[in-house]
């Protein structure tokens, strides 16, 4: 095992992962900024949802918000470039970690992804070819690297498609067929491929492939032979995603970090071919044998990473109830488009003194985008709920108590109340502990 | 390892396989199941709800501006009568087209939604008065609760004041111009949303037949839903004094305060919203509407039967409501306001059925990032 990670391999596989990763960093930051998301998502809302343990995180004034999504496309050209490699990827880490931490509602896997990446980044030695920096400091240049810098992205893209496939296999997902039987025919407008999505049978077909695609995909990038058709699935899958749902540049983030399990040949043919495009002169590289193996602090590091990576996903297991439901372990463990839910959230306001209770307009403190996720996930619950105790308290309502009549829909069921409507929300503190305010779901197949 | 290789190989094949032969069956356009034609809603809601409804507002916001010309022209208890009544017509038709906030009647730069440009209540009386007495006319200023249609109703009924008081004010130039500025706003105003809606934005409209965001089903729906969240948090729950914060009734917040018709609205703006959940036209045929759609999706036929008991509920308990004295009226009372209060009740039981189990069935996007989504 050792040996096999410390054994030298080309570096070009690494190289090609940075320049891709920082050239869809800076594609997804520009677009970011053009659609106006900076304005819609970060200064718009007047109130911001916290991560847990997050909660000093906090929404800059506008000039900070888009010059940190200026920085980040700057730290992105750099990671690519790989011009002070270091200090751009620590940059691009702290940067997009931030912008995501700044609210809960738009917590995205893939957005988790990107922060995971960009923290492995920071310690990979990316840069020593190929790059700017190793164009300047020929101390740097190295044409291999231990395995172990491979192998660590193809763990973390083996985990995230693994996990997402088991989590498929379901009850819904495989034998309702449930999101996709909701979440396809709204597609039949579309061109060309339109016309399958009102079949009965496409969303089993979809539900089932999807499974499977998840589960196997990645034994099938690592062995030579099934590779081409692997990675044309997952051209296939990924472009069928990004035509199907709103998720932005992931589906072209997923595909190019697969490209990591190409073979040494296909990745120096592909620098070639960057270097023919932007007429980039080669540079002499050192000797293989001085290549640094990895330091052992570095070692115990990645081993204490990859197993929270591999245990933080299964912690629902300590919950009671269903997870779907109470989502409590529900996120960072690559549960990916696995289930249509949606809920209305009515928060009442009670002064403690004259015991008038209130109904509260959301849409006075939230945007859509937030009411939306808020309605149906229970720690967003509460945390609104706390806000709203302190907003009407400062408005002069004397102690002000909160509950909320949450009805959801999970999978077109019939709504339910998903918290119990009398409790006072304000009382409640957020926590690892099982919340037992929520009531339990009754399946009603 | 060769055997296990075209294994894996077939394996990867059969999948692809499966995909692409999908994509390919797909030049055949013969369908298994029921499927439901979002073009058809689209088509029924332009042709038969959305233009006709605009038409007969136009027609009724021109009546309502020939009236209040003549009133201006001659200031008599007469021609106050005639133009409050087109006022009270043209208040009315509006109810139907109130949720269509978006096209031409949508925001874009400093124009807000057609509701926050003509239809904003309460007013801001004392910056009303204030724009008489210094000849301030313009209309595209970000003080909206200054015009509108209920401005109009200010004007013409007045703060709790006699006609003879009212129509003795008008010998002021000044409120006669401010009335004509109001008035010339709000039928300029409405010509343009109704011209476009018979030009090409009913084009664009029928044509964008998707679900995402931006897509007419979801610019239609969504519009819908803020206009009925409208009707009973602000037509019903600020003037009964339910909403966070209150701390008494406050009667004087209904719409339509100064002529009382404020019930009668509330009534034409509920029945706007079962229409485009029934798909009844402004003629009262019957069309394409939302329950047709959900009609044909999983899960939809159950929460349509749980909707249409809800929708029964209130509208008993709108029935129930005296037409006398004015809403305000009621709302003020002890006893009165406990009917008012069962319609807002019942309205917010129905709002989850609206909100987000109707857009959970129909795949409906609701905002950029939304789904469950990545």
């Amino acid at each position: 095992m050792a040996s096999y990670l410390q054994r030298p391999v080309s570096i070009a596989p690494l190289v090609t992962f940075r320049i891709i990763f920082g050239a869809l960093m800076i594609v997804s930051t520009v677009r970011f900024l053009w659609l106006g998301w900076v304005e819609d998502h970060y200064l718009q809302p007047g109130f911001h949802f916290k991560y847990y343990g997050f909660g000093w995180v906090a929404v800059l004034p506008a000039p900070w918000m888009y010059g940190i999504h200026l920085a980040l496309i700057l730290a992105a050209v750099c990671v690519m470039l790989g011009y002070y490699y270091r200090i751009a990827a620590v940059a691009l880490f702290l940067l997009f970690t931030y912008t995501e931490l700044v609210d809960l509602t738009y917590y995205l896997n893939h957005y988790y992804f990107v922060s995971l990446i960009c923290l492995l980044l920071i310690v990979a030695p990316a840069h020593r070819h190929f790059s700017l920096d190793a164009a300047r400091h020929p101390y740097l240049r190295q044409t291999h690297v231990p395995h172990f810098w491979i192998v660590v992205f193809q763990a973390q893209l083996a985990i995230v498609y693994l996990y997402a496939g088991l989590a498929k296999i379901n009850y819904d997902w495989l034998i309702e067929a449930m999101p996709l039987r909701i979440w396809l025919p709204a597609h039949d407008r579309l061109p060309l491929i339109g016309a399958i999505f009102r079949w009965e049978i496409t969303p089993y077909i979809f539900s089932w492939a999807g499974m499977l695609y998840d589960c196997t995909i990645v034994f099938f990038l690592l062995y030579r032979r099934t590779r081409p058709w692997a990675f044309v699935t997952v051209i296939v899958f990924h472009a069928l995603t990004g035509v199907l749902f709103q998720i932005g540049v992931f589906p072209l983030v997923m595909a190019g970090a697969a490209l990591i399990f190409f073979s040494d040949t296909w990745h120096k043919r592909f620098h070639e071919r960057l270097r023919r495009m932007f007429r980039i002169r080669s540079v002499a590289s050192a000797q293989v044998s001085s290549i640094a193996p990895v330091h052992r602090v570095l070692q115990g590091l990645f081993i204490l990473y990859f197993v929270f990576q591999l245990l933080f996903p299964w912690r629902y297991l300590l919950y009671p109830g269903n997870l779907f439901w109470t989502e409590e372990g529900y996120r960072f463990s690559w549960r990916v488009m696995l289930m249509e839910k949606a809920g209305t959230a009515t928060f009442y306001v009670k002064d403690a003194r004259t015991g008038r209770e209130g109904v509260v307009v959301n849409s006075q403190f939230l945007n859509a985008h937030q009411e939306k996720q808020m309605a149906m996930q229970p720690d967003m619950i509460l945390q609104y709920a706390h806000f709203l105790s302190r907003y009407y308290a400062a408005k002069g309502v004397s102690s002000p108590a909160v509950r909320a009549e949450v009805y959801v829909t999970l999978n077109a069921q019939p709504s339910q109340p998903l918290i119990d409507p009398h409790q006072n929300l304000v009382v409640l503190e957020d926590g690892w502990q099982p919340k037992n305010w929520i009531l339990p779901y009754t399946d009603r197949k | 390892m060769t055997m296990n290789s075209k294994f894996v190989k077939g394996y990867t094949a059969g999948i692809l396989g499966l995909v692409i032969s999908l994509m390919i069956a797909c030049s055949d356009s013969k369908n298994d199941s029921p499927d439901f034609d979002r073009t058809t809603l689209l088509t029924d809601m332009a042709d038969h709800l959305i233009v006709p409804q605009f038409t007969r507002a136009q027609t009724d916001i021109h009546a309502l501006h020939a009236a209040i010309t003549a009133f201006t022209a001659g200031v008599t208890a007469e021609n106050l009568e005639a133009a409050r009544a087109s006022w009270r017509t043209a208040h009315s038709s509006f109810q139907y087209v109130n949720s269509f906030n978006f096209g031409p009647g949508g925001a874009e730069g400093a124009q807000r939604t057609m509701v926050e440009e003509i239809g904003v209540f309460p007013v801001d009386v004392t910056l009303i008065e204030e724009k008489i007495s210094t000849n301030t006319f313009a209309m595209t200023d970000a003080k909206r609760a200054t015009r509108g249609l209920l401005t109009i109703e200010y004007l013409l009924f007045g703060p709790d004041a006699g006609e003879d008081k009212i129509v003795a004010a008008y010998a002021s130039q000044n409120r006669r111009d401010y009335l004509t500025a109001v008035t010339d706003h709000l039928q300029t105003y409405i010509d343009a949303v109704t011209a476009s809606w018979k030009g090409s934005y009913r084009t664009a409209f029928v044509s964008n037949n998707g679900t995402d965001v931006g897509s007419s089903t979801s610019l239609l729906y969504n519009e819908f839903v803020k206009s009925y969240e409208i009707l009973k948090n602000y037509k019903l729950g600020l003037p009964l004094g339910v909403l966070a914060g209150q701390i008494q009734r406050e009667p004087e917040q209904v719409e339509a305060y100064y002529s009382g018709y404020s019930l009668q609205f509330i009534k034409a703006h509920y029945q706007s919203a079962v229409n485009i959940w029934n798909g009844t036209a402004a003629d009262g045929t019957d069309h394409t509407g939302f329950k047709q759609y959900l009609q044909e999706v999983a899960g939809g036929p159950e929460l349509i039967a749980t909707t249409e008991q809800q929708l029964a509920v209130i509208q008993t308990a709108l029935n129930a409501i005296p037409e006398t004295p004015p809403l305000s009226v009621q709302i003020a009372s002890d006893d009165a306001m406990a009917k008012v209060l069962t319609l807002h009740d019942e309205l917010q039981k129905n709002t989850r059925y609206f909100k987000s189990d109707m857009s959970s069935r129909l795949g409906i996007a609701i905002t950029y990032s939304s789904g469950d989504g990545d």
